[in-house]
């Protein structure tokens, strides 16, 4: 293999690409390109692997593993595990005992995590307790009752927050937020 | 701060997953991957600007945009391992009229591609009319045909 000619102009030295035995004057770097064949073969599973992923709901929007769930003896809350920045989600909160008024306190940080869009039904009631966001619906004995709440997280990152039902003892919800 | 951050989130995911799918994808554009490069650009818009539309918002995107297009042409410059990185090499496909069949896999390019870039650009009728076939970093194939002795 021949070396390229060095043309100097100047003060300007550029380098010519060296000339191959085959006669063509080309930069080819055959064991970078190998590198980077293989790079690309891996890089595909990645991109096979992120999909499965996606279609498992570790992306957000849905999914095989995508909804998860927490319970204490007043009720539940479904909630999906992996939600997205900025694009609404639900929460679900089923109350479980017979009672005509039921409360649900989000408690802090929720309120630092995500914005309430709209809470199915209305709450009759809603303030700001010790703990965090207080409310209370008149179901009027309806048995499991449940209320939908949508929610837009507000920032990337892993929130964790607890929900308390009815006075019973505290959900810990944790919910991965993707940018 | 946020719209500077998601231009160059979207610039570097963009750049490596464009690099990492292979060359062919952009350069030898078919028609489909013609509308695919046109969905790709819609839903990076929504990723870009996020809810906010605002002249503002779009300024400092672009800015930003081609801050980082000029940044990384500075790293090139300054680091030629990372234009390879970036852009990729040349790879030669046939020299001296003997096909590298290693190359054209693993390239991804099949000698009808090949051929069709040599009707193109010198309306030569076969392969032994090739002398050397060259996928170039832009993702296009030049053709060097072979001279009458």
């Amino acid at each position: 293999m021949q070396f390229g000619v060095v043309h100097e102009m100047a003060d300007l030295v550029i380098e010519a690409p060296r000339i191959r035995d085959d006669g063509l004057q080309l930069e080819e770097d055959r064991a970078f390109q190998e590198r980077f064949w293989r790079g690309e073969r891996i890089a595909l599973g990645v991109f096979a692997i992120i999909i499965l992923l996606a279609l498992l709901g570790f992306a957000g929007s849905g999914g095989l593993l995508g909804l998860g769930a927490v319970a204490s003896s007043a009720g539940s809350v479904e909630h999906a595990r992996v939600v997205r920045w900025q694009t609404p989600d639900r929460l679900r909160v089923v109350l479980t005992l017979d009672q005509a008024v039921h409360e649900v306190v989000l408690a802090d940080p929720f309120s630092a995590w995500f914005d309430i869009e709209t809470i199915q039904p209305e709450p009759e009631r809603s303030f700001i307790g010790p703990h965090g966001l207080v409310l209370q619906f008149n179901t009027d004995g309806v048995p499991s009752s449940a209320v939908l709440l949508s929610v837009r997280p507000d920032a990337p990152g892993l929130a964790r927050y607890r929900v308390v039902l009815d006075g019973a003892e505290p959900m810990t919800v944790t919910q991965l937020v993707l940018p | 701060m946020e719209t500077v951050l998601r231009g160059i989130a979207i610039y570097l995911a963009l750049l490596v997953v464009i690099r990492l799918s292979g060359r062919r994808t952009i350069g030898e554009m078919a028609a489909f991957d013609f509308v695919l490069l046109l969905i790709v650009a819609e839903t990076t818009q929504q990723a870009l600007l996020g809810d906010d539309f605002s002249i503002t918002n779009s300024l400092v995107l672009i800015v930003t945009l081609f801050s980082a297009d000029a940044f990384f042409s500075y790293v090139k410059q300054w680091w030629p391992q990372a234009a390879k990185w970036m852009d990729g090499q040349a790879t030669v496909l046939i020299s001296l009229g003997n096909p590298d069949r290693r190359a054209l896999s693993r390239a991804r390019v099949d000698l009808a591609d090949v051929l069709l870039a040599a009707r193109e650009q010198h309306g030569l009728e076969r392969l032994d009319q090739i002398k050397f076939a060259v996928l170039e970093a832009s993702g296009s194939i030049s053709i060097i045909p072979k001279r009458d002795e």
